[in-house]
């Protein structure tokens, strides 16, 4: 078993012990008819608190607050302990009221991104690193542009040496919305080299009515579609990589303010502040 | 450019070593020996010998007992005993009692502190003409209860006129012995490495003596690190310190052409243009021990060769077939491998006979099962610290890789599982955050099997950025980092052009409001020529004045690097390339 399997195991079983101790505490103070909801509550708060604090951890580091990599297990772990925790919290049961519904949709839309987070942080590394030619996320306009410009030198010349427009035309029907168009996450669904696939199919069947110069610019142009399915995929990838924090981070400061409010008013209409 | 021709830029000899070493001491330093022998005549006018003592010396006057070296510690210096005594332990004396402690590291407030303090500007330096004099620092460490202390260990007492320190100092490796001054009042000349090779280019004495030093002193040091012959009596080993053959291979400048080598040719070129040590199917003479560099070892594999370990310093080759020609005399075993040099190798030879007659008799049974033909290795065996079965433990690509790019040199080398690694530069932030806003390397560099060998400073156990460097500002911190002070660099650029991996990185030095600081004008007088507005001459054409800037593994930081702890996913590590074991832990996680 290697490092990562062990480790995956043991908190695993951590987690799954943590839940189990949750779940008898519980089970006891039901049984005790002590208000279960308000321990289960602050826990929950509390959790949720600790796991944010991870964000904290990352604009401090140079403290030796742990590595970052211990901060993102325990994320992880406590994040499932916590949604084990809104279950018992809420009773199985789905939310009534309006602050209530509010509340259990951040905690659902927070919990979920962070899950997608999680699969996309695993999955989509070595996807990006068997690509193709490795990629800074912010120099990738710059790279498209000269990918572009590049593709636009070879069409010139073809046209130039043959005295033919069959370049020029096909450049401007089928090469040219492929160039300058910028992909978007929504690459990542499917089949990520669709669109590459589909123009290399038409430059082969086009191939059939060039003649041999011709099919040697064409042999270039391959190259570049190559590449440009590469950058494609890279900013999508890259991209997804950095957007889901987006929609993770914002809600989780939601969710805190919103479970603060909730708190108080649970407290102060619970008869207990 | 004015009148007088001056101006201010930073240069070497800006900042003497020691302010103290007047022309008057000088005069009487060059009739002490060895300088009174050494031709003034035979130094070119750059770089005179009185200039280079002038500035690259320091005077030094001790009280009883007081340390001047520690065994361990990384030097940048030689020690010549100008009056009174240095005495010289042998033997290693306990931690505590050389005062040894944690290097200063910043604690919660300071770091805190420094954070909240970092400048928007970046690169943001005082201005270059106030040269910050580094604060004294307390040398100072005493060898209390010396009777106790050295009590049953073996000393030696060097003289006024020898010279110690000068091994560690040129060969950038770590101190072999503590020496303490014996009276009180001893004085010593501290010379910076930088100018202890200056002289040795140009007093071939000097050199002689110095070699012949390494010869009486170093070897021996060196040579008792082996297992195999620590255990040896003194006589054996004087035996074999005399029989030594010091060979050298390779081009010492390699890294000036290694770039322009690793693009032009291909791995099975580059492998043919390595001198060979040793030839495969040769027989050998004796037992290989490589001083400095690293060696590749290979084997014929198909119609090309296979690397299969490569070995460091300290590290031996060929007593596996000097045992077993000596089991079996009729039946000849030559070298299984190939030895190449990589890069620039010093090799000590110790002949066969002499392995035969005084090593091969006390090898203990643990080390001649490891001898025996395949199939007889011992279950109990050590894990191998050597390159040994690096192939069969890091994956066959991956030995070629590292051996290609020469990242085998890393103490420190900074890899990176782009597996596991999100893009997220968490750790350039890490770094950045760490150097007041200035990220010390690049997330990006040559990769191989979703490894990639990124461009940081990899400290390494043969910096060779630190031979040019005139000031002595790119140097080894007690703890190994290498480290530039940025208050004695002058922006040079010969660390960052010696540095073949080019992870060193020159950098526009600039002011409070992010403007450039370039060189300012100088009178007759070395006065800064002020304008109407009471503003400097600033020098433009003569371009921006630069700092050297590299990775320092945090090494003031409490936790270790930033980069290794800000990478949440597990991506990014930290490694001594020679730690055979540990790489491969880290690449079959």
């Amino acid at each position: 078993m290697n490092f990562f399997a062990r480790r995956r195991l043991r908190n695993t079983l951590l987690c799954l012990v943590g839940m189990v101790l949750a779940y008898g505490l519980w089970r006891m103070l039901k049984v005790a008819l002590r208000p279960a909801a308000i321990y289960t509550g602050f826990a929950l708060l509390a959790l949720v608190l600790a796991l944010a604090l991870f964000n904290g951890r990352k604009k401090l580091p140079f403290l030796p607050l742990l590595k970052a990599s211990s901060w993102l297990q325990f994320h992880i772990y406590a994040g499932w302990l916590s949604v084990f925790m809104f279950l018992l919290h809420s009773g199985f049961r789905l939310p009534t009221g309006t602050l209530e519904t509010i509340l259990a949709v951040l905690f659902v839309i927070v919990a979920l991104s962070g899950v997608a987070g999680l699969f996309i942080t695993r999955l989509l590394p070595p996807a990006i690193t068997r690509s193709g030619e490795p990629l800074v996320y912010e120099r990738i306009p710059r790279y498209q542009h000269a990918l572009r410009t590049e593709v636009e030198d070879i069409v010139e010349d073809a046209e130039r040496q043959s005295g033919s427009t069959a370049m020029g035309n096909f450049y401007m029907s089928t090469l040219a919305p492929y160039f300058q168009g910028r992909s978007s996450v929504f690459l990542l669904a499917g089949n990520p080299s669709r669109h590459a696939q589909r123009i290399l199919g038409q430059m082969d069947e086009y191939c059939r009515y060039l003649d041999e110069e011709l099919v040697g610019s064409m042999e270039q142009l391959r190259d570049c579609v190559e590449r440009k399915r590469n950058l494609d995929f890279q900013n999508a990838a890259q991209r997804l990589l950095k957007l889901w924090l987006f929609v993770h981070i914002p809600f989780t400061y939601s969710l805190i303010i919103v479970a603060l409010v909730h708190a108080w008013v649970a407290l102060v209409y619970g008869g207990r502040l | 450019m004015d009148a007088s021709g001056q101006t201010i830029r930073p240069a070497r000899w800006d900042e003497p070593f020691d302010a103290d070493v007047t022309p008057e001491k000088v005069e009487r330093i060059l009739t002490l020996p060895p300088f009174d022998r050494l031709d003034p005549q035979r130094f070119p006018r750059h770089l005179p010998l009185a200039g280079i003592l002038r500035n690259d010396t320091r005077l030094l006057t001790l009280k009883q007992d007081q340390i001047v070296v520690r065994e361990g510690d990384y030097g940048n210096s030689a020690f010549l005993v100008l009056e009174g005594t240095a005495r010289v332990v042998l033997e290693s004396l306990p931690r505590e009692v050389l005062g040894r402690s944690e290097g200063a590291k910043k604690g919660w407030f300071q770091s805190i502190a420094r954070a909240l303090g970092t400048k928007r500007v970046r690169e943001h330096r005082p201005h270059h003409s106030i040269r910050q004099r580094e604060a004294d620092e307390d040398d100072l460490i005493l060898l209390h209860d010396v009777p106790r202390v050295l009590a049953g260990k073996r000393t030696e007492d060097l003289q006024p006129g020898e010279l110690f320190g000068e091994i560690a100092a040129l060969g950038r490796s770590p101190r072999t012995a503590t020496v303490i001054a014996a009276q009180s009042g001893t004085q010593m000349l501290e010379i910076r490495w930088q100018g202890l090779r200056d002289m040795m280019n140009y007093a071939p004495e000097l050199k002689a003596y110095i070699e012949q030093r390494f010869r009486e002193f170093g070897l021996r040091s060196l040579l008792r690190t082996l297992d195999i012959i620590r255990r040896l009596p003194q006589s054996a080993v004087d035996e074999i310190v005399a029989a030594t053959e010091f060979e050298r291979y390779g081009r010492m400048d390699w890294y000036g052409s290694y770039q322009q080598l690793l693009d032009s040719t291909t791995p099975a070129e580059r492998l043919r243009t390595e001198p060979m040590i040793l030839q495969q199917g040769d027989y050998l003479n004796g037992l290989v021990i490589v001083r400095g560099g690293f060696v590749r070892v290979s084997r014929k594999y198909h119609l090309g060769e296979q690397t299969t370990a490569y070995l460091g310093k300290g590290q031996c080759y060929g007593l596996k077939e000097i045992y077993q020609n000596a089991q079996k005399p009729g039946e000849l075993m030559t070298s299984e491998h190939s030895l190449r040099a990589v890069g620039y190798v010093d090799v000590l030879v110790i002949p066969t006979v002499l392995v035969e007659r005084l090593i091969l008799p006390r090898l203990t049974a643990a080390e001649v099962r490891k001898l025996e033909p395949q199939g007889a290795k011992p279950k109990t065996a050590r894990p191998a610290k050597l390159g040994e079965d690096a192939r069969e433990k890091l994956g066959p690509g991956i030995v070629e890789f590292f051996m290609d790019k020469r990242t085998i040199n890393g103490g420190a080398t900074m890899l990176i599982d782009l597996d596991r690694c999100t893009r997220c530069d968490d750790c350039v932030r890490g770094c950045a955050s760490a150097h007041d806003g200035n990220p010390r390397f690049i997330r990006q560099g040559d990769q191989l099997e979703g490894i990639q060998i990124t461009q940081a400073c990899m400290h390494c156990h043969d910096p060779i950025c630190m031979i040019p460097c005139p000031t002595g500002a790119i140097h080894r911190e007690e703890s190994g980092e290498v480290v530039i002070n940025d208050r004695t660099c002058i922006g040079c650029s010969s660390c960052a052009n010696n540095c073949p991996y080019n992870n060193i990185q020159m950098v526009e030095i600039r002011d409070e409001r992010g403007m450039p600081q370039f060189p300012v004008k100088l009178d007759e007088k070395q006065r800064i020529v002020l304008d109407s507005r009471g503003a400097m001459t600033s020098l433009s054409a003569d371009g921006a004045v630069q700092r050297a800037t590299k990775c320092d593994l945090c090494h003031d930081l409490l936790g270790g690097p930033a980069c290794v702890r800000a990478c949440p996913h597990d991506a990014l590590i930290r490694l001594d390339m020679q730690e055979t074991d540990k790489l491969a832990a880290w690449l079959n996680r």
